[in-house]
């Protein structure tokens, strides 16, 4: 038997296994067997890792089919102009339940909407209307407040925007922006 | 080792420090071993390579997604398929390459 593996195995110096130190008597590892079929598992786990990602692709394709077939937003009122001051935010959830949102009135003519999720990892975003931006506390992101568009800090899309109509002095929400 | 054991194979002396008159032990592989190693390394960069392609695709896709672009949708999802088909089909000739050949007369 120690015949054959000395025949077969070649040790990683290529020195007969009477000279290896002892722990290689200690532990006779096939090391040719081995190494094939370590590098052979680990192919295969990756094949595994690369299902797991075309997965994650199909996921995404569904969600994406999901949201073609969902009905348009309905308009939604929000608030009357009046109750909302110039400088102060209003929270409501639009399209959704599961969407939070936030309205700011930026002065007397101008309102803004926006998602109040982070683009970054879905904290709260905090309205500063005095220093003009949306700031997440999380990690210390800041989007502009016209805009949207990230500032400072980790988040790279900009928030999603809510379209908003004023009719009859009542504020809706028609419809969602998703931007890159 | 018994006789029946030692074969004259040139294709597995081909490449090694052994002569042709030299008994050598019958591996029952397609490839001789340093070849294999080397199929296999070729293989494991290759499968490596194409996993790195599919992670910044999916980040890629997710990020456009989220944003509101749904061209890259589809195209991402076919390109991460044939990735995985790719792949799998890399993992079933490495399992190939470890079959034993067929018999060889000595």
């Amino acid at each position: 038997m120690s015949d054959q593996r000395q025949t077969e195995s070649k040790m990683p110096d290529s020195r007969p296994l009477d000279v290896q130190p002892k722990w290689r008597h200690d532990f006779p590892v096939d090391v040719a067997r081995e190494e094939d079929i370590e590098r052979r598992d680990f192919v295969k786990f990756m094949v595994l890792v690369s299902a797991a990602f075309a997965t994650g692709q199909v996921w995404v394709v569904a969600k994406e089919m999901r949201r073609r077939g969902a009905e348009p937003d309905a308009p939604t009122a929000l608030a009357k102009v009046s109750d909302i001051a110039v400088g102060s935010a209003h929270s409501f959830n639009y399209p959704t339940d599961h969407d939070p949102a936030i309205l700011v009135r930026v002065d007397e003519k101008t309102f803004l909407a926006y998602h109040q999720k982070c683009t970054h990892l879905s904290c709260a975003v905090i309205p500063q209307v005095e220093q003009n931006c949306f700031f997440c506390p999380c990690h210390e992101g800041r989007f502009d407040m016209l805009t949207g568009e990230p500032t400072a800090g980790p988040p790279r899309r900009p928030l999603p925007r809510v379209k908003l109509e004023v009719r009859n002095g009542t504020i809706y929400a028609t419809g969602v922006e998703l931007r890159t | 080792m018994k006789d029946s054991e030692r074969i004259y194979n040139a294709e597995h002396i081909a490449g090694t420090d052994q002569r042709v008159d030299e008994p050598v032990v019958r591996t029952g592989r397609r490839f001789p071993r340093h070849q294999r190693v080397t199929i296999t390394q070729a293989i494991l960069l290759f499968v490596l390579v194409l996993v790195l392609c599919q992670l910044w695709l999916f980040t890629a896709t997710l990020n456009a997604y989220l944003g509101g672009d749904n061209n890259v949708v589809w195209p991402g999802a076919i390109a991460s398929i044939a990735c995985l088909a790719l792949n799998a089909g890399l993992l079933r000739y490495l399992y190939w390459l470890e079959q034993p050949a067929a018999p060889v007369q000595s």
